[in-house]
């Protein structure tokens, strides 16, 4: 069983750095370690399921040495930068004002299809347009357009509106978000008062949603036919 | 920190399992060891009713420890030793000159049972 401990810890150090290896375009969304226990994880769950000469604790010993693992690199990684960037590595700008950076796109082995195709995704169809871009540690690029291209808001325009949380589920199926009504500043009592206002118990309702202001939007539960 | 805790919990758990799994099998293995061995020379005394006896006592003691160490080694190894230990029997009544080699194969069978769960530098690589 030692054995399965030891090799599970070594594994994961290796597929670590295989992962860190890989670069950011292999990633896709995940971070390195994340993807390291899914794939691991997969893997290692069907082997005891798959050979039944294998006893099961074989598999369950590795699977949480690597969940017990992740834990504690990403507890380190809090406190430690440097952790942090062997385990994630860092952001890179790949645009700045306008201008591609060659040189990080070719040690990111980024093509200009891959960069272009983030840019679209992201609804900016120029460069020209890009004040900053940032491939991320989980490879995914981050776009910020230039001020010019940015599309008009109501701060610009000079206009002032509250800032105000959206509407809050407060019931869900008949039963009552107890956080959410909270979260509103109302109560239970507010609650009952408005179900008797609307001529509706609890049970009826399906969903009922409600902002800070008192406004709220209540849908009954459909007839049993 | 909770998770951390609930972690370093579960190492230790896992650690503590495997050193103690290691205890229970060195511990049975002994006492294997110390009833074929008994089992050898009192068949090279000659003494075959008693040798009987304690071959059924073998084949009472080896269920029983099969089912401690399913949990850690892989049944095939476990079923080559049942399969020897099921012949022990039959080898002593047809008096086969087999029978001490066959008892000297479960000896070795359940060493490397403990030996493969020793963490060596060569297993773990």
């Amino acid at each position: 069983m030692l054995i399965v401990f030891f090799r599970a810890i070594i594994l994961y150090f290796i597929i670590i750095i295989s992962i860190r290896l890989m670069g950011k375009r292999q990633i896709g969304e995940l971070q390195p370690s994340e993807l390291v226990i899914t794939i691991l994880m997969s893997n290692i769950a069907t082997l005891p399921i798959e050979d039944i000469t294998i006893p099961m604790i074989m598999g369950v010993v590795p699977i949480f040495t690597l969940v017990c693992l992740d834990v504690f690199m990403s507890q380190l990684s809090l406190y430690s930068r440097r952790v942090r960037k062997f385990f994630s590595g860092t952001p890179k700008i790949i645009i700045s004002d306008g201008v591609v950076d060659q040189q990080v796109m070719k040690k990111l082995r980024f093509t200009i299809d891959d960069l272009m195709e983030s840019l679209r995704s992201m609804q900016v169809f120029d460069i020209e347009d890009v004040q900053l871009a940032v491939v991320e540690t989980t490879g995914k690029i981050s776009v910020y357009q230039k001020q010019t291209t940015q599309p008009c808001t109501k701060s610009d325009m000079g206009i002032t509106v509250p800032c105000k949380n959206p509407p809050q589920l407060i019931i869900s199926d008949g039963d009552i978000e107890e956080v959410a009504l909270n979260f509103i500043g109302r109560d239970r009592k507010w609650l009952s008062q408005i179900l008797a206002e609307e001529n509706c118990h609890l049970e009826q309702v399906f969903i009922m949603t409600c902002d800070g202001d008192g406004n709220y939007k209540l849908i009954r539960k459909e007839d049993k036919k | 920190m909770k998770r951390v805790y609930i972690c370093i919990g579960i190492f230790v758990l896992i650690i503590g399992i495997s050193v103690y799994s290691l205890y229970v099998i060195k511990k049975s293995n002994d006492e294997l060891y110390y009833r074929i061995d008994e089992i050898i020379s009192l068949h090279q005394i000659g003494d075959r009713e008693v040798t009987a006896q304690k071959v059924e006592g073998l084949e009472e003691f080896w269920k029983g420890y099969y089912v401690k160490i399913s949990f850690v080694a892989t049944s095939s190894t476990l079923d080559d030793i049942s399969y020897s230990v099921a012949k022990l029997a039959p080898l002593l009544k047809e008096d086969s000159d087999e029978f001490v080699s066959e008892c000297q194969s479960i000896k070795y069978w359940a060493y490397l049972v403990y030996s493969n769960q020793l963490p060596y530098f060569y297993s773990v690589l």
